[in-house]
């Protein structure tokens, strides 16, 4: 895959992640990654399929990517937004990943916000997963 | 041709126990003794995680991301660059009953062993532990004396408590290590309650090689959550620091970079093949004595390639534990320690036999993304979830007594490599005794979330040539000789005939001490 289709690559899932563009030193780890390790370019056709479909369509992939999930086996989605959190998490960009956490007093009402999101979210991505066909 | 009074084979926790009975007296150690390639060079996970230093925490070869592709092709505990160093010795395959490989390992030929991954809980086994394994030849109280002088030695930091009855005495305990706070909220409910309404469930403080006070010299730790990056912390106890120890005070010799190949045991010493692991050369030792302590898989290699006997199942025993987490939803959202350590807690529920030990994790070492593919949910929803959830979860590790099966066996194939098998494995029955007794701390899980992990996956290795009063083929004496030897004495773990449910680290510390004394007093 060529750097600068990962680049257009890595900064749609970061969009869809974090809500923002991609950090230089993120995008730049996220293509050494790829030129290191041999693995992340593998896949069946399907599955490279569904990444380039989601990408060109701007679809919801972290909405998508649950539903790819398999007990032995991980989607190359999967791997890719895995690769995206690690060095997220390791930039000391990315507050999201802040290991510390001043305590929220009560959490019902944001703990049920977030959980009726993450059910919308998975709804949504279901519905596009079987629109497009994805796998 | 060199000649020492004693040899002993491998730097591990069996080594340096036996090599401390023996300093002093014409002692070798042969050893690969594998180091870091790289340091750590924060002192806390936050410091390195602040510094942005995505080398360090993910290593200059992606090490840490080695189960990114593969889930749990590595142990979170031998992935990182600063801790592969630690399982680079003899690779071997485990296969499950359908024959699929379920584990790609290697054993370690590390400078202090398996200890440099070692979750640091040391306990002693008491009789009951041994009535319930069953098939030991020896009592617990033979290792009594040995127990408390590596105690002494090491330092363990633990508390009496509601599980002193099951860890066993124990003699000179260091303060106990800091907990979380979801943990101080498991113990003091157990605490309260235990008197008022008692149940099934015993919980304490586990026992941990962690100095949380100045020990003979070393500094207490600082419990930066580098658990999983470095094997460097002055503070955990681990085989090398005894190895440095032996080797600075110059009271044995210690051959280094040598692999022992071969072993002819003659009439009145063994005469050993070594080959140095950097140029090749190859030389041969003479020793009155030859203790193997290279670690379980590497000693029953040794032993069965000597007798050039490929394909000949031994018996083996690991502890693949079962792991569920835990919620107390009352500490959700409660600060995060600025720092912790792995273990918090350990407990067992009574009227079972044998009994199960159950150990629980903070998992605030890990970083985050580890966790975010076990979290049903879109990952972004994950990531925010998990700053409240982590507060107030542990993880419970469920190990379970070990005997052998018949099933459960190790070989040589015929080029040489160790093949395992290990079909027959433990199904966890406690699982759901233990989560009713928790949730009237306010503890709660449901069992469909626990995971079994593979086998091998335990580390807890043993079983291949047991002890025996009177051994039989491939088997050892209690004096550690195996059974056509006068000479040549097994010190790990493979002697130990079945596994309790403690760790059996300490254990296996003291009995290879305890065959170290042996040897020496045997007058030849």
């Amino acid at each position: 895959m060529e750097s600068s289709a990962l680049r257009l690559e890595v900064e749609y899932l970061h969009r869809q992640m974090f809500y923002r563009e991609a950090p230089q030193v993120l995008i730049d780890g996220y293509l050494r990654a790829h030129s290191e390790i041999a693995e992340l370019h593998c896949g069946s056709a399907q599955e490279l399929r569904t990444l380039e479909v989601a990408r060109t369509n701007g679809l919801d992939a972290l909405g998508i990517e649950p539903w790819l999930r398999r007990p032995n086996h991980r989607h190359p989605l999967t791997i890719k937004l895995l690769l995206l959190s690690y060095l997220a998490e390791c930039d000391a960009l990315h507050p999201e990943f802040a290991h510390g956490w001043p305590g929220a007093g009560r959490l019902f009402i944001p703990m049920a916000g977030l959980g009726i999101m993450a059910l919308v979210r998975l709804v949504h991505g279901g519905i596009q997963k079987a629109r497009y066909g994805l796998a | 041709m060199a000649w020492h009074n004693f040899v002993i084979v491998g730097s591990g926790p069996a080594g340096v126990a036996a090599a401390r009975r023996l300093e002093g007296q014409g002692t070798c150690i042969v050893d690969v003794g594998e180091i870091p390639d790289r340091d750590f060079a924060y002192t806390s996970l936050r410091a390195s995680l602040a510094a942005g230093d995505l080398e360090a925490l993910l290593g200059p070869r992606w090490e840490t991301l080695a189960n990114l592709v593969t889930p749990n092709r590595l142990h979170a505990k031998l992935r990182a660059a600063g801790l592969r160093h630690v399982a680079r010795g003899e690779r071997f395959h485990l296969h499950d009953g359908s024959g699929d490989v379920v584990l790609e390992g290697a054993g370690s030929y590390a400078a202090g062993g398996m200890s440099n991954a070692w979750g640091a809980q040391l306990f002693r086994f008491t009789e009951a532990d041994l009535t319930e394994a069953t098939n030991w030849p020896i009592v617990a109280g033979s290792l009594r004396e040995y127990y408390e002088d590596l105690e002494a030695h090491i330092g363990i930091a633990g508390e009496l408590d509601d599980m002193s009855e099951f860890l066993g005495e124990t003699a000179h305990l260091l303060p106990p290590a800091p907990i979380v706070s979801a943990a101080q909220h498991l113990l003091a409910h157990h605490n309260a309650r235990r008197l008022a309404k008692p149940g099934p469930l015993r919980l304490g403080r586990s026992r941990l090689a962690v100095l949380t006070r100045p020990l003979r010299g070393y500094s207490p730790y600082g419990f930066g959550e580098t658990e999983f990056f470095s094997t460097n912390h002055s503070g955990i106890y681990t085989a090398k620091r005894t190895l440095d120890e032996l080797r600075r005070n110059g009271r044995i010799e210690y051959c280094g970079r040598q692999k022992l190949v071969a072993y002819r045991e003659l009439a009145e010493h063994v005469e050993l093949d070594v080959v140095d692991c950097d140029s090749g050369a190859s030389r041969t030792i003479r020793t009155r004595h030859l203790l193997l302590g290279c670690g379980t898989l590497h000693t029953t290699r040794l032993v069965l390639l000597n007798k050039n006997d490929f394909g000949r199942p031994l018996p083996f025993v690991d502890h693949p534990p079962a792991l569920i987490p835990i919620f107390i939803p009352r500490m959700f959202g409660s600060a995060l320690p600025l720092n912790s350590f792995p273990v918090q807690l350990v407990a067992t529920l009574t009227g079972v036999s044998p009994r199960s030990m159950i150990s629980f994790y903070y998992p605030g070492g890990l970083l985050w993304s580890d966790l975010l593919p076990d979290i049903p949910l879109p990952m972004d929803a994950s990531l925010k979830l998990l700053t409240y959830l982590l507060g107030g979860m542990l993880v419970a590790q469920i190990w379970e007594a070990s005997r052998p099966s018949h099933a459960n066996r190790i070989q040589l194939d015929p080029g040489g490599a160790l093949r395992l098998d290990y079909p027959d494995r433990g199904c966890s029955a406690d699982l759901g005794r233990l989560l009713r007794a928790l949730s009237p701390l306010g503890a709660f899980s449901l069992k469909r979330l626990a995971t079994m992990a593979p086998p091998g996956w335990g580390f807890h290795y043993a079983s291949s040539l047991p002890m025996r009063r009177n051994p039989g083929l491939y088997e050892t004496h209690t004096d550690g000789r195996l059974w056509d030897s006068k000479r040549i004495r097994v010190i790990d773990g493979s002697v130990l005939p079945s596994l309790p449910a403690k760790n059996h680290s300490l254990t296996l510390m003291a009995n290879a001490a305890r065959i170290a004394d042996e040897a020496r007093r045997c007058g030849y």
